[in-house]
């Protein structure tokens, strides 16, 4: 509770301090701590961490608003941010102090308790930089370290930033953006090291992941998911096809301080035509696990080998405590892209256990946890396969919600075919190295599928007329699960029955992460608003007429607390 | 293909009588020399990659860049370009038209051209253009006649082109000066009718051929070549003519013609050419409607064969597919490839040069021009986006 107080304090200084409000609460920055990090589960004031905490849960302790309260929640302010660029991002909140990164444009320093502006820092990236990514100018957000909040820019560049005056410190050009290696993950920061992996596997790049030191931006472990000649795993290459191999790990890593490992999931191989690199394609479409002062992989999993259907492993690991098969288990959690929600030991990387949370047509998994696929949903050179999920997934990479007093974790998802097939391509520096074809003939769908973990089993599915391809989940100890759809509503879910309970209509599509915290003594939930990102670019019919028809982009903070 | 003599060719081809009405120019109440002071600028509409007239790239900037520059200094101006894919010359119509720019280079001071172009007026010469016989090394004569047999490259819808097959030569077509070039490398050719700008520039600059540019050419084929602009503007157009007149006694226009190694045409009798009185008599015009031509010559620049379209595809997945979305189907966020207000060549320019403000990279670098016109044929026959959610 000591955090709390100190925002009381505070904020008093700030209202009496009028014209200078910002700036007191600004120099009043509290340093963010290793151990304030480890024990980020247990404080339920702030959301200090992308995935709140370590183990990457989202879930809030706070229960203030409830059940039976929620349909009170109202929108204690909104703030225009200034942009029509996607928003992907979950804000992080600490002691008070909201930090939003707003596509790659600036980075906003909010007080929650009013809505007014601390700092803002402008990032300035290369007109070009949009060239060599996928999907717009997307990023998932800052993380806080110390006295710093650091960013990773498209054009590869990790920024630190004085957490105080919003003033840049220093920054460290991290990779050539021109050969597609680019950023858009909020880093994973461990005892004074700062992690990132790049994104860039649709065009051609050698996945890394890179550990700096949070003092200087100095590199001190890099780790590459895909084998070199010479190193192990080399030879499931063909045709010397590791080169632009792909197998980005773009997306924040959990950790575990008990093991010391980080847990990446690995995206898509390049090209997305399999005839070009025959083999398994090590270490794509993989979940691995590193050790966080070393960056040597202790163990790996590949859900996909020789992957034909873009089903990236980049999802999210959650480190649960729960009992699997009656016993108790500190497990790793990961819903693919495949549709199946995957358990393994957290230690050993064993795969305990399986279930389906998305529709799927494509085939089974066996008893180790191995794709058994029908020939025919297989795409080729030539051959039109028609699947599901499409390649945007069951999940897409929109984070998962876990709350361990009911071991259920509420996954967004995605319900779209496609109809794909492969060709010929070859690598072009500064375009998409893609050799493949494809056509979602029928609008997405999608919802909210709850899986009661111990159980193996699914609890409920709401079930929405849109993806919920790129929206965050939060669960809290109010019974509550709240998310956003494309459409830009704002939900509460029931927990145990997935009942809607609440919403608001947003100004814009929501394709970013809900979050909640405490100031003032209140709950508060947040989120950006934005349409944008993957899915309206590249899903062309697979976007439901509705959806095109009456969603305009453009990014708006709104903060709910109830009255 | 890509040189502003088409647009002359244009004009023969597609002779429509229209009732020649003379409009007065409405008086400004403020000066465009005025305005444009005001403003600090003039804007040049000048194509991003077409050597010897302009490059975006300004290593070197180009003959019709460079004299823009030294007149705009002269009229205490800076200068604005807007870049566009000038390879066809009826674009510098429209650009003036639409006001993207307040002068184009290049355009001839002829009546015919100016008939046609009613609302755009052309300063006077900065220098004679036309078509100039050009040679191979191992060409034996000087005298075109000498070739009437053997064949003559020409640049394919070019006034050349129709006036050689009128005279009864054997022609050789080829799309553009650079394929004419290539061709006399291959000894496939020795002698051509082609644009004289881009003749001598490559005669100047492509040493190792020992090409050669003739500088007598029959009278028909000779243009004087002004700065093309709004015939409302006649005060921008007389302060250009008086700073003309003194870059050319200073000798600075000649030094920036022999910089672009640009060959000072004369006629073959003599007699010095006609300014804006000389129409260019045609036959073909009546031969052919102007819609087939049009077609005829899209096709040229924009092949749409099977091969070329499949091309297209795959290039556009490499490149657009990303923002556009597949097959051209956008979400929402960025625009609908498949409604954008322009045509091939506007399409064109967009794709090379970007629009970067708004996150559209510019291709130039990665893209040949050969694979971005594969690109815009291919977006410009998919299918309307009223049927994208039309039962399969």
């Amino acid at each position: 509770m000591k955090s709390r107080w100190a925002l009381l304090a505070s904020a008093g200084t700030a209202a009496l301090a009028a014209g200078f409000a910002g700036q007191v609460l600004a120099a009043d920055w509290t340093p963010v701590t290793d151990e304030r990090l480890l024990s980020a589960e247990k404080n339920a004031d702030d959301w200090l961490i992308y995935g709140r905490s370590y183990s990457a849960l989202r879930h809030s302790p706070l229960d203030q608003i409830n059940k039976s309260n929620v349909k009170n929640l109202k929108v204690k302010f909104q703030q225009a941010l200034g942009t029509i660029e996607g928003q992907e991002v979950t804000p992080v909140v600490n002691n008070g102090i909201m930090i939003v990164a707003v596509s790659h444009e600036r980075i906003d320093a909010i007080d929650v308790t009013t809505g007014k502006r601390l700092w803002r820092h402008d990032i300035k990236i290369p007109n070009d930089a949009t060239q060599f990514t996928c999907c717009g100018k997307v990023t998932r957000g800052a993380s806080l370290y110390g006295d710093k909040v650091y960013f990773a820019t498209l054009d590869s560049r990790l920024l630190a930033i004085d957490a105080k005056d919003g003033k840049l410190a220093w920054e460290k050009t991290l990779a050539d953006y021109k050969a597609g290696y680019t950023l858009t993950m909020a880093p994973t920061i461990v005892k004074g090291k700062v992690m990132v992996g790049f994104s860039g596997g649709e065009f051609g790049i050698v996945g890394q992941i890179l550990a700096l030191d949070s003092e200087t931006g100095n590199e001190v472990w890099k780790h590459r998911t895909i084998p070199q000649p010479g190193e192990p795993g080399y030879d499931t290459w063909g045709k010397d096809s590791a080169k632009y191999g792909g197998g980005a790990a773009w997306l924040t890593a959990s950790y575990d301080p008990e093991t010391n490992l980080t847990f990446w999931g690995t995206g898509n191989p390049a090209p997305w035509n399999s005839d070009m690199r025959p083999g398994d394609n090590l270490y794509s479409n993989s979940i691995i696990a590193l050790d966080a002062d070393t960056g040597k992989q202790k163990w790996y999993f590949q859900h996909v080998p020789n992957d034909a259907w873009d089903w990236d492993s980049m999802n999210e690991a959650l480190l649960i405590n729960a009992k699997i098969g009656g016993k108790d288990t500190k497990a790793v959690i990961q819903a693919h892209k495949n549709g199946f929600l995957y358990t393994f030991d957290r230690a050993s990387g064993k795969c305990l256990q399986t279930v389906a949370f998305a529709p799927y047509d494509w085939g089974n998994l066996d008893e180790n946890c191995n794709m058994v696929v029908k020939p025919d949903k297989r795409p080729g050179v030539g051959k039109k396969a028609y699947f599901c999920p499409s390649y945007f997934g069951g999940k897409g990479w929109a984070h998962m919600a876990y709350n361990p007093d009911n071991s259920t974790v509420f996954i967004p998802m995605t319900d779209m075919c496609v109809t794909l097939h492969h060709e010929e391509t070859t690598y072009k520096k500064g375009t998409m190295y893609l050799g493949a074809g494809g056509e979602i003939k029928e609008p997405g769908k999608g919802g909210v599928t709850a899986v009661d973990v111990s159980a193996n089993k699914v609890k409920w599915t709401w079930k929405h007329n849109s993806p919920l391809q790129s929206s965050s989940a939060v669960s809290t100890a109010g019974g509550l699960v709240f998310i956003g759809t494309f459409e830009g509503e704002m939900l509460a879910l029931d927990q145990d029955t997935g009942e809607k309970l609440w919403s608001h209509m947003n100004p814009s599509g929501i394709n970013a992460g809900t979050i909640s915290f405490s100031a003032g003594g209140k709950q508060h939930i947040a989120v950006v608003s934005g349409y944008g990102g993957a899915f309206p670019l590249w899903a062309g019919t697979g976007v439901p007429p509705h959806i095109k028809d009456n969603v305009n982009p453009g990014a708006t903070l709104t903060v709910y607390a109830l009255d | 293909m890509r040189n502003l003599f088409n647009i002359v060719s244009a004009i023969a081809v597609s002779l429509i009588a229209l009732a020649a009405e003379s409009h007065a120019a409405a008086p400004n109440a403020v000066s465009t020399l005025e305005k444009l002071r005001a403003y600090g600028k003039i804007t040049l509409c000048a194509d991003r990659d077409l050597l010897p007239h302009s490059s975006s790239k300004m290593d070197p900037p180009g003959f019709d860049v460079e004299v823009a520059q030294e007149v705009a200094k002269r009229l205490e101006l800076g200068i604005d370009y807007k870049w566009v894919a000038a390879f066809k010359g009826y674009r510098a119509i429209r650009n003036l038209y639409s006001n993207d720019c307040d002068i184009f280079m290049g355009l001839p001071n002829d009546e015919e051209f100016l008939e046609e172009a009613r609302r755009l007026d052309v300063t006077d010469a900065y220098y004679t253009g036309g078509f100039a016989v050009l040679l191979s090394k191992d060409a034996p004569s000087f005298d075109l006649e000498d070739y009437k047999t053997k064949g003559v490259a020409v640049d394919i819808m070019t006034v050349p082109d129709f006036r050689l097959h009128e005279r009864g030569f054997e022609r050789k077509l080829y799309y553009g000066v650079e394929k004419v070039i290539e061709a006399m490398k291959a000894g496939e050719v020795q002698a051509g009718l082609v644009p004289a700008l881009e003749a001598g520039w490559a005669a100047h600059t492509k040493t190792d051929l020992g090409l050669r540019v003739l500088d007598r050419t029959e009278k028909q084929y000779i243009y004087p070549m002004g700065f093309g602009l709004r015939k409302s503007e006649q005060d921008l157009k007389a302060a250009i003519n008086d700073v003309l007149r003194n870059l050319e006694e200073s000798g600075r226009l000649s030094e920036l013609r022999r910089k672009y190694g640009v060959v000072e045409l004369l006629p073959e009798d003599g007699t010095p050419p006609k300014v804006a009185n000389q129409p260019v008599e045609t036959k073909v015009a009546e031969a052919k409607p102007d819609t087939d031509s049009e077609k005829t010559a899209l096709e040229a620049d924009f092949p749409s064969d099977a091969k070329s379209l499949d091309e297209g595809r795959k290039l556009y997945k490499q490149a657009c597919y990303k923002c556009h979305g597949p097959k051209g189907v956008s979400g929402g966020t960025r625009p609908d490839v498949r409604k954008f207000k322009g045509d091939h060549y506007d399409m064109f320019a967009v794709v090379q040069a970007g629009r970067l403000d708004y996150g559209m990279p510019a291709f130039a670098e990665y893209l040949t021009e050969d694979e971005i016109k594969q690109i815009v044929v291919y977006i410009k026959q998919l299918p309307p986006p009223e049927d994208d959610y039309k039962k399969h």
